[in-house]
């Protein structure tokens, strides 16, 4: 008897093309999804529908070569949900570098954005990678004694929660150019 | 603005933006659609049935709007009549579909409101989530961040909390810019199997959902009101104390409003020169609709009553405790809940059996709701309990008046639960049982607003219905006891003393269109002890209740002109074996207290019966076993009260 954990589907703003499944329980493993069952199986394949499928620790994360979610979803949908089911199938291959650049983009641009700008200050995410994430303080961050606080407890903390990692957040002071990660993650695919 | 034209007004609502508004019974959906709409609602029907619908406008920053309240469902596919028509309005072909919909959500029972927010995803319109009663989760130490669930479900949520103007102001201006509201990308499952509970248990997750714990003050005050026996016993003395109250507060208000239309009667004949006009409007228009009129006070404390214990929470109590004495007829509990609402009036709680998935339920319930006693049963019942017992006769400290209406009440109720269960029967017994939520809402602090607007519909609904039917046929009633007019040869011939104008009056009514009509119906009702003019109340009050009260009142004030207020009790048989005897004797006015209570006199009735069961043949069963029923328990009665009183 298997039972489908609880499961949906989240848009990502920042990108059309990409949909973030968020599970209810732990994904078997964090990193590249390369072999799950039933119809996910076959989508994910190379020349799949699905260009790109990134596991953190509760959400699986996938790209469509095109955002066609509106005609594709469905089916996608229905694939996640069904072998969603089967956890345990699941195959995937740890990455951490793509997951920490995933996760550090979306807790910082997304999960908290509303928490910082409403204190008044501003994160830029410059780099994420080997454990390490820099980000560059801006706004009322720049001079606010507890702006460790925010870096070390709730940034740091929420990615840990996600990733399942030891990582830890550092303010870096000269800005280097922002690049995209998950532009990061599909141009080293 | 003109409503005069059809398709021009059809022009102007195509013009405009549509907004439905969608959710759960109870989940405040009405409440919203209120506040959004302010005055501006309108009543109408859908197409082919009469399930009501409630459209209203609303103007914010140049933009205009319509608003349609659904009726409540809990899901999008049909089992009640009621669902029938918001899966209707809302299917693709329909030339009502909105063009955007609001879900309202109770946030304290987010969980099944998820499921119909995720039914009508699927729908392809685009769709705000409005969370409900937030206040009452916090309070009850529930949690739920609304920006979160707004990311897992997709689109907009807004939280609205009643009285909070800010808030309702953010959601008017949100509705203007329906075409940005955004929209998922991916639509949750459709189906109610795994997959949707999965999702709708994940989105609760994301959102960090915190279901309310019980209510302790709720739960306290359940334990006691739903006791057994503690919470039937507080359940009757309500009642009882409800009917005290309608007596006791109404009687001053109504006395001021008799002594102003008798003021008013007399003006009229005093200025109006010509004597059939001034009769007219004295005895036909004043004496009729007028001493219905009087009974104003007493309607819009009922409602105030009933609103007020449905606005404190206590009203659902009702339908739970009465549930278990329901079951015993057959009935659920949802089946009170439209006798319950006939108490006011039997159009709307035969309108409410559209809940009722069973149709046998549904016609067992539809054929027996005009069996409670309605509002309209009231003036009759004030002014026969008002013969039959003295104002100050007491027992204990309650007034014996207002516990006789307490019984004829109790009368009702009995009478609609055994009709129910020889319908039950009769219909062929238990049928599948379907799934049934009550619910339960914690203990609220009433309303004023609420209750104040009960009052003022009800009131507004009797002025226009008193403005209507009522004066129509009142009207007809006069012209009937009027005529043909015979002259004083005539009389002089007949032996009448044309200088008793009482005696001129009463031969007049003895020998009009009514009471050649009176006369010929009246072995009929002999046996009830009822004379012709009692008949012709009675044939009257066919086409309503309250008419019967007109009828006497234009009956006694055109047999004695300079008395009209004269007591009904001093009426005595005109003519026949019982000549001279008094009229209303306490058989006779038993019997017609008990015709009363369930004979069918309600042309509305028969109409939404008509409407509701979609034929003729159970508005004429109704009819015929509803007039057996009150001729039959009304001669028996009789023959009892006769045999007590010797």
């Amino acid at each position: 008897m298997t039972s489908v954990p609880a499961l949906h589907a989240e848009a990502v703003p920042a990108d059309p093309s990409v949909m973030r499944w968020v599970f209810g329980n732990d994904l078997p493993a964090c990193g590249r999804l390369v072999d799950a069952p039933g119809m996910l199986g076959k989508m994910i394949e190379p020349g799949g529908l699905i260009v790109r499928a990134v596991a953190e620790r509760r959400a699986l994360w996938t790209w469509l070569a095109q955002p066609s979610w509106a005609t594709d979803g469905v089916a996608v949908r229905e694939a996640v949900y069904d072998a969603a089911a089967r956890l345990n199938d699941w195959r995937i291959e740890p990455a951490p570098d793509d997951v920490l650049a995933l996760v550090a983009a979306d807790v910082i641009d997304r999960t908290l954005e509303r928490f910082i700008a409403s204190h008044g200050g501003e994160i830029a995410l410059i780099k994420a990678c080997h454990n390490e994430v820099d980000v560059q303080l801006g706004g009322a961050c720049k001079h606010c004694p507890v702006s460790g606080m925010t870096l070390h407890g709730r940034i740091a903390h929420e990615i840990r929660e996600r990733t399942g990692e030891e990582i830890c957040v550092k303010a870096v002071t000269e800005g280097r150019r922002r690049r995209e990660p998950w532009r990061l993650g599909s141009s080293e695919r | 603005m003109s409503c005069h034209d059809d398709s021009s007004s059809a022009a102007t609502l195509a013009g405009m933006r549509r907004i439905a508004l969608l959710g759960n019974p109870n989940a405040g959906k009405s409440t919203l659609f209120n506040a959004l709409s302010g005055l501006n609602a309108k009543v109408a029907n859908y197409p082919g049935v009469t399930v009501s619908k409630t459209i209203g406008s609303l103007k914010v920053a140049g933009h205009n709007l319509l608003l349609e309240d659904l009726p409540g469902c809990y899901s999008l596919e049909a089992i009640s009549p009621d669902e029938q028509v918001v899966a209707d309005t809302l299917d693709i072909g329909s030339v009502d579909r909105p063009d955007g919909l609001l879900v309202v959500m109770d946030a304290t029972s987010l969980e099944r409101s998820l499921g119909l927010l995720a039914q009508a995803q699927q729908l392809g319109l685009p769709i705000m989530a409005v969370l409900t009663f937030s206040d009452e989760l916090l309070r009850r130490s529930g949690s739920l961040d609304p920006v979160r669930l707004a990311s897992a479900v997709g689109v907009p949520v807004m939280s609205v909390t009643q009285g909070n103007r800010v808030q309702l102001d953010e959601l008017k201006h949100a509705l203007t810019k329906l075409d940005n509201w955004s929209v998922p990308v991916i639509p949750p499952p459709a189906d109610d199997g795994p997959h949707l509970r999965s999702w709708i248990a994940s989105v609760l997750d994301a959102a960090g959902y915190q279901p309310p714990a019980d209510d302790q003050r709720t739960q306290r005050i359940d334990s006691i009101l739903l006791h057994p026996v503690v919470g039937t016993v507080i359940f009757i003395l309500t009642m009882i104390v409800f009917f005290q109250v309608i007596f006791i507060v109404a009687a001053p208000l109504q006395d001021a409003i008799e002594t102003f239309f008798g003021w008013l009667a007399g003006l009229v004949r005093a200025k109006i020169g010509i004597d059939w006009l001034a009769a007219l409007i004295a005895d036909g228009v004043i004496g009729g609709a007028g001493s219905v009129l009087v009974f104003l006070p007493q309607i819009g404390l009922l409602f105030a009553m009933i609103a007020l214990l449905e606005s404190t929470g206590y009203m659902s109590r009702v339908a739970f405790l009465m549930d278990r004495v329901m079951g015993y007829i057959g009935l659920e509990g949802r089946a009170f809940v439209a006798m319950l609402s006939s108490l006011a009036c039997a159009v709307p709680g035969i309108m409410s059996t559209r809940t009722l998935p069973s149709s046998r339920d549904r016609i067992a319930t539809m054929m027996t709701a005009p069996l409670m006693t309605c509002s309209a049963r009231l003036p009759v019942y004030t002014i026969l309990i008002a013969m039959l017992v003295p104002q100050d006769a007491r027992v204990g400290f309650l007034g014996l008046q207002g516990l006789v209406m307490f019984g004829m009440y109790l009368l009702g109720a009995a009478g609609t639960m055994a009709a129910a269960w020889v319908f039950k029967r009769l219909l062929g017994g238990k049928g599948p049982a379907l799934p049934f939520y009550m619910e339960m809402p914690s203990y609220r602090l009433p309303k004023l607003g609420e209750i104040v607007r009960a009052i003022w519909e009800a009131c507004a609904g009797f002025v226009r219905r008193v403005g209507g039917i009522i004066l129509v046929l009142s009207m007809a009633m006069w012209a009937l006891l009027s005529l043909p007019l015979i002259s004083s040869e005539q009389m002089v011939s007949a032996g009448v003393d044309v200088a008793d104008e009482v005696a001129v009056a009463t031969y007049q009514i003895d020998h009009s269109a009514a009471a050649a009509v009176g006369k010929a119906v009246q072995p009929v009702f002999e046996p009830l002890g009822f004379d012709w003019r009692i008949t012709v109340g009675l044939i009257g009050a066919m086409g309503a209740r309250e008419v019967f009260v007109a009828t006497l009142g234009q009956i006694s004030s055109a047999e004695d002109p300079e008395n009209p207020g004269v007591d009904l009790g001093q009426m005595v048989w005109l003519s026949g074996p019982h000549e001279g005897e008094p009229l209303f004797t306490a058989p006779a006015t038993v019997a017609l207290l008990v015709y009363f209570a369930f004979a069918l006199q309600c042309t509305s009735t028969i109409a939404i019966l008509r409407k509701e069961s979609g034929s003729w043949k159970w508005p004429l069963i109704a009819f015929g076993y509803m007039t057996a029923l009150a001729w039959i328990t009304a001669f028996i009665a009789k023959l009892v009260v006769g045999a007590v009183i010797g």
